[in-house]
């Protein structure tokens, strides 16, 4: 006998949402699987690295980190600025002379919290986007077919170097977000609030530790983590023409970004830990 | 040379192939004509396992290429060329790099071997000093032209055509036929094409079969096509709108 009453399609409707998300899911960590190993395989064959995969990582490299370098480096630097107005000016009007703190705080923020997360989210916005439309357009019009016709692996040729680019590219661009913010604050502490530049400097001495590098630089990388391996998979999803193409963009990015802002939560919780 | 056994694939609710049934002679041109959405591009890419079948086999002299593992698949595929609707050239690459695309990564051959056979396999397809150019800067029928220089760069055993001539104007359409049945006198490869177009059917086929609601319906010579008394096949070959296939 066939139950259908009004709270089995309730429970039909909600929970199928639930389910897909479970295997989005599923699939994102198989296809890190299949990343991790095809990158097993390619260290084992040192020769065909060097011939085809050394270039291409290098190229994904310079379109990924070197061409991020601008709008990483400006969003940081002004960052950093708003960041030295705002503590410094709320600060000095609380408490007279607190401005000295400016150092502290600002250079904490950005290489605990800012750098990492800033340059994740706009590197999501400018490499995840792209990413997935190529490999998005790749898909639609039959060249990731095609390159298996050719007996080529897309996953090697497509994901590989633009996984290991983004592992490398994440953490330097987020020490070049935590060296221009912190220029940024240093300029606006010296010049607008007065604080003397010893002062700025020694306090960012004193209070950021090398842990507090290591854990921003640790972010970084699993944030270049989540917004390759997300790009991808709706790349390789991609179905549907030109609005397939758009939706796997707006998809990456969305998922991404908000998956970014709540693993940012939990390694920050966890690294307190310690 | 390659069979098609009880062939299944199914997408969703939607059944496409129900069980394809087909024996492909070595050294001959099989066409295989069908409305549009029958599924003759799915069939295709079966074969060479860019879709993987639900159900039956293919038999590739003797053995059953949906068996192998991943690396017995690659190996098997580089027996074939394909030839895709759109051409499907990479973007990023110059003509020179996406023709060679597979000598470099199969081959062990030099630099100048390699830019010598990419000279011929274009030359073979009609095109020269374009090898600088980007498939952006091509016209549709270029591109194609490209594309099977890139499906025979690696002389393939087995060249799968889909819908060579779609979307070509009928000189160039005429011009691919050409090429198509060059192809099989120069390097007397078996080729299998899926077409709508009669015309490019009656031309480059030595057989052709008939693909509706997911089977194969009818095999037989252009000539036979031609008398045939198969009301699906009458019909498709006349191109009426009036008879036993429904419009929807």
């Amino acid at each position: 006998m066939i139950v259908n009453t009004w709270w089995v399609s309730l429970v039909n409707r909600f929970s199928s949402p639930v389910l897909n998300t479970f295997e989005e899911i599923g699939k994102i960590f198989i296809l890190l699987g299949q990343i991790c190993l095809g990158i097993l395989k390619l260290l084992r064959q040192p020769k065909k690295f060097k011939k085809f995969y050394y270039p291409l990582i290098m190229e994904q490299m310079v379109n990924m980190g070197v061409n991020s370098i601008p709008v990483v480096i400006t969003t940081a630097l002004f960052t950093g600025m708003v960041l030295a107005v705002q503590t410094g000016v709320t600060m000095e009007a609380k408490l007279q002379g607190a401005s000295i703190f400016v150092g502290s705080i600002v250079n904490l923020a950005l290489i605990r919290e800012l750098g990492p997360v800033l340059s994740g989210l706009l590197v999501t916005a400018r490499v995840g986007s792209a990413m997935a439309a190529e490999i998005g357009t790749m898909k639609i019009t039959e060249q990731v077919d095609a390159l298996r016709t050719l007996a080529t692996n897309p996953i090697e040729y497509l994901a590989i170097p633009r996984f290991v680019s983004i592992v490398v590219m994440m953490p330097m661009l987020a020490i070049m977000a935590d060296v221009l913010g912190s220029l940024g604050g240093w300029m606006v502490a010296t010049v607008y609030l007065g604080v003397n530049s010893h002062v700025y400097w020694y306090g960012a001495q004193v209070t950021v530790h090398m842990y507090d590098v290591f854990t921003g630089l640790a972010k970084s990388l699993v944030f270049g983590i989540i917004l390759c391996i997300f790009a991808l998979h709706r790349g390789f999803a991609t179905f549907g023409g030109a609005e397939g193409v758009g939706r796997a963009t707006t998809g990456a990015v969305v998922n991404a970004s908000i998956t970014l802002l709540i693993v940012d939560y939990f390694l920050t919780q966890f690294f307190a830990l310690f | 040379m390659l069979r098609l056994e009880d062939l299944h694939k199914q997408f969703g609710a939607n059944l496409v192939l129900r069980g394809v049934d087909l024996e492909i002679k070595k050294g001959e041109t099989m066409v295989i004509i069908g409305r549009s959405g029958e599924g003759k591009s799915v069939l295709l890419k079966c074969i060479v396992n860019l879709i993987e079948p639900d159900q039956g086999k293919v038999w590739l002299d003797g053995r059953d290429m949906l068996q192998l593992d991943g690396k017995g698949r690659d190996h098997l595929r580089r027996r074939f060329g394909f030839l895709f609707q759109g051409a499907a050239l990479f973007d990023s690459l110059t003509v020179e790099e996406n023709v060679s695309f597979g000598l470099r990564r199969l081959t062990d051959y030099s630099e100048a071997r390699i830019r010598e056979i990419v000279k011929e396999k274009l030359a073979m397809v009609g095109l020269k000093d374009i090898e600088r150019q980007k498939p952006a800067e091509l016209s549709g029928g270029m591109k194609k032209r490209v594309g099977l220089a890139r499906a025979i760069a690696m002389n393939p055993e087995v060249i799968l055509y889909d819908e060579p001539t779609t979307g070509l104007d009928p000189i160039m359409a005429d011009a691919i036929n050409d090429l198509i049945l060059q192809m099989q006198k120069k390097l007397s490869v078996t080729s299998i094409a899926v077409t709508h177009d009669m015309t490019s059917a009656y031309k480059i086929g030595d057989r052709i079969a008939m693909l509706h609601e997911g089977r194969i319906v009818d095999v037989g010579t252009p000539a036979n096509f031609k008398r045939s008394k198969n009301a699906l096949v009458h019909q498709f070959i006349t191109g009426s709108a009036h008879g036993p296939i429904s419009l929807v």
